[in-house]
């Protein structure tokens, strides 16, 4: 470990993961709550079109990615609140064209596309101090507004029509969501990647959601598992030199399969240890 | 309007999309008074609570609510509590009924503001109201439906509510669990001064507590109270089918 963190890059990536982690998985305990893994997924793909758009014209690819992430979460939202179009088509159709289009764009600037890779699965190793500044400066304006809004994003998501009815300014609530989803997978691309962001926005909660019943602990343990595996996922991939975001995921993946096979919810191991002893 | 009145409707028509779904509808709903509003399905019940709450607003003629159209109730929207049918929350979600009581004050509380002591003692008054005190820490979705239904009355009134608003609040329970849920609407009318106004298809039931019944099928047929009714023809009428057992059920039961 000591070895590890003896290089600089290492330094970086570290802290890159643990910020990574952590804001991943706050994000992710409302994507779970307000189910909107399917989103998720389809904002983060959709991002591929915005980052080629900015290499293709010289702008920051993450400023055009985050831009064209959020438009594009939002009229997922837009069209799918309207009822003109299901959810699930609209982001079906969304993230496909938005993901041609990136392809398409990084195949006429024909010198990049060398970096279509790095943008799909990530490369945390090549983290700069820049871009620790601006996954700093995003993660605290998306959990800024977590942090204030997080009672009534907990009631939106418990029932959307009852907080509504309420008074609850829901439609604010619901894209300021989305946004933060948006805003997140664009500034964690360097880490893990477009592809494989989606899962932390994903797994982290579906762990805590199997294990506990209580929102507050499905929000602590949701952050130690989202921390837990970035670095963990950092550190194995230092050491069998493969691919950091894919080893990130894959840790987050084993421990999901462990906390589904432990979960309370489904009382599989008491169940075959109840079994087992009336066998006997 | 007179304090006296908590709803007024004056030539209502109510619009979703390109369709009306209600006509023409004048009435008053008086302070403290319980309303069962009946009808068949698509009747456009559901839509004149939505109205009521604010959330359609594609409407023509007067509607008030406390004297204020229901949008432009400001800090009194609070003292509208909501009930729905059969609220589509995920049973698995990780709330505690206290949790899921105090969602009702998060509203009150203001946009952005934490929740206090005082939050959590007004949610534990209303749970103990309607006698769920001892649900508190119980994982909302291992509730049964009845439990479920009475948390959700708990939620409604723990903000500062003087209009209760049920959109079919028994769908799904036994008959033991809606005579009680019925007799603590009574209570509170009585006993709390509510102003109550229950959309239902169990027309007995409600005709045993309503002092008004407001029969709507896209228009208002009927207003008055379940001993003027007068004959299950006119109900009939409305429905398009026989309605039994009303008049058998009109009279209150004892104690």
């Amino acid at each position: 470990m000591l070895e590890m963190l003896s290089y600089g890059f290492m330094q970086r990536a570290l802290v890159a993961a643990v910020i990574t982690g952590a804001l991943c998985s706050v994000v992710a305990f409302f994507v779970v709550l307000k189910r909107l893994s399917f989103v998720g997924v389809g904002v983060s793909h959709s991002a591929l079109g915005g980052v080629a758009l900015g290499v293709v014209t010289g702008v920051d690819p993450l400023i055009t990615g985050g831009l064209f992430a959020a438009l594009i979460s939002w009229a997922i939202g837009w069209v799918s609140r309207k009822g003109n179009l299901s959810e699930d088509t609209a982001i079906g159709t969304f993230f496909s064209a938005s993901m041609a289009l990136g392809v398409v764009l990084l195949g006429l600037a024909r010198t990049y596309t060398a970096d279509l890779m790095s943008f799909l699965f990530g490369n945390i190793l090549a983290i700069t101090e820049a871009d620790l500044i601006s996954l700093a400066a995003v993660s605290a304006a998306v959990l800024l507004f977590i942090g204030v809004f997080f009672k009534e994003l907990l009631t939106m998501s418990f029932d959307e029509e009852l907080a509504r009815a309420d008074g609850l300014p829901v439609g604010f609530l619901y894209f300021g969501l989305l946004t933060a989803i948006a805003l997140t997978v664009i500034v964690t691309v360097k880490a893990v990647g477009i592809v494989l962001s989606s899962a932390l926005l994903v797994i982290p909660a579906a762990i805590a959601f199997e294990l506990v019943k209580d929102y507050r602990r499905m929000l602590a343990v949701s952050v130690a598992a989202g921390v837990t595996a970035s670095v963990a996922g950092l550190v194995i991939s230092f050491y069998l030199d493969v691919a950091s975001g894919a080893s990130i995921v894959l840790v987050l993946a084993l421990l999901f399969f462990a906390a589904y096979a432990l979960s309370p919810r489904k009382a599989w191991v008491a169940k075959a240890a109840a079994r087992f002893k009336a066998a006997r | 309007m007179a304090d006296t009145v908590a709803v007024q409707a004056r030539d209502l028509s109510v619009w979703l999309g390109s369709h009306k779904v209600l006509e023409d509808l004048t009435f008053d709903i008086e302070t403290g008074s319980f309303v069962a509003v009946i009808g068949p399905n698509g009747a456009g019940k559901t839509t004149l609570l939505r109205a009521l709450l604010g959330l359609v607003r594609t409407y023509e003629g007067s509607l008030l609510v406390f004297g204020e159209p229901p949008a432009r109730l400001g800090d009194r929207r609070h003292m509208i509590g909501y009930v729905p049918q059969r609220s589509d929350f995920d049973r698995r979600f990780p709330a505690r009924v206290l949790d899921v009581v105090m969602m009702g004050r998060v509203a009150c509380r203001g946009l952005g503001r934490r929740l206090t002591r005082e939050d959590r003692e007004a949610a534990l008054r209303s749970l103990e109201l309607v006698g769920a005190l001892d649900l508190q820490d119980r994982p909302i979705g291992e509730l049964s439906g009845g439990q479920q239904q009475r948390v959700f009355l708990a939620r409604a009134l723990c903000s500062h509510t003087r209009l209760l608003l049920l959109d079919e609040p028994n769908t799904g329970l036994d008959v033991a669990s809606q005579n009680r849920f019925y007799e603590l609407l009574h209570n509170l009318q009585h006993q709390h001064g509510l102003t109550i106004v229950v959309v239902s298809h169990d027309i007995a039931k409600v005709s045993q507590f309503a002092d008004r019944i407001l029969c709507i099928n896209k228009r208002l047929h009927i207003h008055a109270a379940p001993a003027d009714v007068g004959e299950t023809s006119l109900l009939e009428q409305v429905y398009g089918c026989e309605v039994e057992q009303f008049a058998l059920a009109r009279q209150r039961p004892e104690g």
